[in-house]
């Protein structure tokens, strides 16, 4: 591990009992933050990426749920062997995170000032008016005008923005060392997006926090991350730094994404590239290759066995699974 | 330009929600302004992308244009007859010439109805009414046909949707809209909860059948980058009212109203170098409330360049180029 690593997933595996069988939504997923990286977790829907980030926080619900394999190290311990209680006391103070529904992630009958002050109250041992001093302190800072008289309103009184706003302000008050974001703007507009995303931007670089960005648009990525690990299905297919992934894509998924997305930035009457089929149902998976009955580049091995994870050669880190690969990298 | 080829004529549109308090005793406490005079027509085989964020009035433009959304004021013009002419029989008749694509495929479908009789029941519904001679020989060949059309397997006719995807949910609704020969086809955000993967089939699918079958498109989006992949020409609204007209092509190169300049700059770019070289233009606020009256330009509380002038009279939309109309005091001397 490197030294600036601060959460090393390796091999994580998350099952759901369900009425028709087992399903793995994550599958043998790996990978590693480092102290103020943004990581882009990109995925379609049912790709694993939000579970796969429940698993770490072990927010996943037993039954149905069970991380049934992998390790989660931070700070050289392993989450998934903790504790209720070892965790208990990371979510908030070391690893926080803010969701997709800024609504219904806030409990309606109480006060702003209250919620973003729990946190404190718990963690740092703060004080009722302390900690209320504090949350004010966080109001000003994500930008609430008028923060000391808005910190005594209900989340009904703010707006979708101004919610997922206070989402941050409660997420970044104990100043964590990592920030999970679970789409926090899918749910906005996009001007208001726009205004959340430089906040994110802007409140993790001062603190040095590592943030993990769930998303499903490449264009946030774009803009936010340092490193992507492509999701498809329950795996990661490929993982690059932000350059490589966009200028030179591996993998044919990663490539049919960044071929089917229409752009403001270029014009023509060209059509758009679309990959064949739907993403498949975890009920019904492919064999080997999850991939492979939608890529145009399907070839018998594709058909019988899971490529590996293999290491390309570059500036940075690289791993594409991919059997059209396996041979170029080192492995 | 010849007036003839417009197939819709949009003008002067408001649609007025009432605002109301009390429970025993029910009083007007206001007006939400959804759409506040809105302008515009579509020649024949153009596709006119309507697009703003949420609250904006785009979707109530759509179903007051459908007819499915009572107008406050203003006329619509289909093949220039005035709708609100026409008797019930006749615009029921008339119907068929505009048909609507909703934006969830999971609740615009009949859980409880087989695709095919999905497809088939505006036809059904039309030769119920007797206005339409068909036999149901002819209904269901149609409906293979317009299955077939959409990329549908035959051999899906007598699934029900749960058993198909977004995607192919999607197609159904498509080619329910198309069973009556549609003139006009109003797509109110057709892809917006697709994956990324499927939103572009979807995409194609409705550029191949606008060529094929002379299509022509009101199609409502949030997407700026979708609109623009779809639309020839593109009308951004905000607050219930136009601000801006422009081709495609126009609108993305040279964009002069500020809040299309702040809109097209918080698009994100799938493209990491351009991303770190862009000024983002970041509104301040969020959107006002649609029931608030405004007496000068509704944009001026965020607009980054609002001056004096902004606050006293709310703009009107001026032609700046062939094509190209703006509501901006900013284009327009005093």
């Amino acid at each position: 591990m490197n030294n600036d690593s601060i959460l090393r997933v390796e091999g994580l595996i998350t099952e759901f009992s369900t009425d028709h069988g087992l399903v793995k939504a994550v599958d043998g997923v790996s990978f590693e933050l480092h102290r103020g990286e943004t990581l882009g977790l990109v995925g379609e829907s049912g790709s694993g990426k939000s579970v796969t980030n429940l698993s770490i926080l072990r927010l996943i619900q037993s039954p149905p749920g069970r991380i049934a394999g992998g390790k989660v190290l931070f700070d050289g311990h392993d989450l998934v062997k903790a504790t209720e209680e070892e965790v208990r006391v990371l979510r908030g103070k070391n690893i926080s995170m803010i969701f997709q529904d800024p609504l219904t992630s806030l409990n309606p009958v109480l006060r702003i000032s209250l919620q973003i002050s729990e946190a404190l109250q718990l963690h740092h041992g703060l004080g009722r008016k302390e900690a209320k001093a504090k949350a004010i302190e966080m109001l000003r800072l994500i930008g609430i005008p008028d923060p000391e008289r808005r910190a005594d309103d209900y989340p009904h009184q703010f707006s979708g923005g101004m919610r997922q706003r206070v989402m941050i302000a409660m997420a970044l008050s104990c100043k964590p060392e990592i920030l999970i974001a679970d789409e926090p703007t899918t749910a906005l507009d996009v001007t208001i997006q726009a205004q959340i995303l430089d906040l994110i931007k802007s409140l993790s670089a001062k603190d040095q926090t590592a943030v993990i960005m769930i998303t499903h648009d490449l264009g946030v990525v774009a803009g936010m991350c340092d490193y992507i690990c492509v999701m498809y299905a329950g795996r990661i297919v490929e993982k690059a730094a932000v350059d490589d992934l966009f200028y030179e894509p591996k993998h044919p998924y990663t490539r049919g994404l960044l071929d089917s997305i229409p752009r403001t930035d270029r014009t023509g009457p060209q059509r758009l590239y679309s990959i064949p089929g739907a993403p498949p149902s975890l009920y019904d998976m492919p064999e080997a290759c999850p991939f492979n009955p939608r890529c145009a580049h399907a070839m018998d091995i594709c058909r019988r066995a899971y490529p590996p994870e293999v290491e390309m050669h570059g500036s940075s880190p690289r791993t594409v699974s991919c059997w059209l690969h396996a041979r170029e990298g080192n492995a | 330009m010849n007036t003839d080829d417009k197939l819709l004529e949009v003008s002067g549109l408001k649609v007025h929600f009432p605002i109301e308090k009390g429970i025993v005793f029910r009083r007007n406490a206001g007006w939400v302004r959804a759409v506040d005079g809105v302008d515009f027509s579509i020649r024949k085989g153009e596709a006119l992308g309507l697009v703003g964020e949420s609250g904006c009035g785009k979707s109530t433009t759509a179903m007051a244009v459908a007819q499915l959304q009572a107008r406050t004021a203003g006329t619509i013009r289909m093949a220039g007859i005035d709708l609100a002419t026409l008797s019930p029989r006749e615009l029921r008749a008339a119907r068929k010439d505009f048909q609507i694509v909703f934006q969830d495929p999971y609740s615009s479908l009949d859980p409880r109805q087989q695709a095919a009789d999905i497809i088939a029941e505006p036809l059904r519904i039309f030769v119920g009414n007797g206005l339409l001679d068909m036999s149901e020989s002819d209904i269901r060949a149609k409906t293979m046909a317009l299955m077939d059309r959409c990329g549908l397997d035959s051999s899906f006719a007598n699934r029900y949707p749960h058993e198909f995807s977004g995607g192919q949910r999607q197609r159904i609704g498509i080619a329910r809209a198309l069973a009556l020969d549609p003139r006009l086809v109003i797509a109110d955000e057709p892809v917006s909860a697709l994956d990324v993967s499927i939103q572009s089939q979807i995409l194609n699918l409705l550029k191949d059948l606008q060529k094929d079958l002379d299509l022509t498109f009101l199609f409502i989006a949030h997407d700026l980058a979708v609109i623009e992949y779809f639309c020839t020409t593109i009308a951004v609204m905000y607050l219930g009212r136009i601000v801006e007209t422009a081709s495609s092509a126009t609108l993305s190169s040279s964009p002069m109203h500020p809040y299309t300049k702040a809109l097209l700059s918080a698009v994100p770019l799938p493209d990491p170098i351009k991303e770190r070289g862009r000024r983002r233009i970041i509104l301040k606020g969020d959107v006002p409330s649609p029931s608030v009256v405004h007496k000068g330009c509704p944009f001026r509380e965020r607009c980054p360049e609002a001056m004096d002038r902004c606050a006293l009279s709310p703009p009107t939309l001026k032609p700046v180029s062939v094509g190209h109309e703006v509501s901006c005091f900013l284009y327009q001397d005093s």
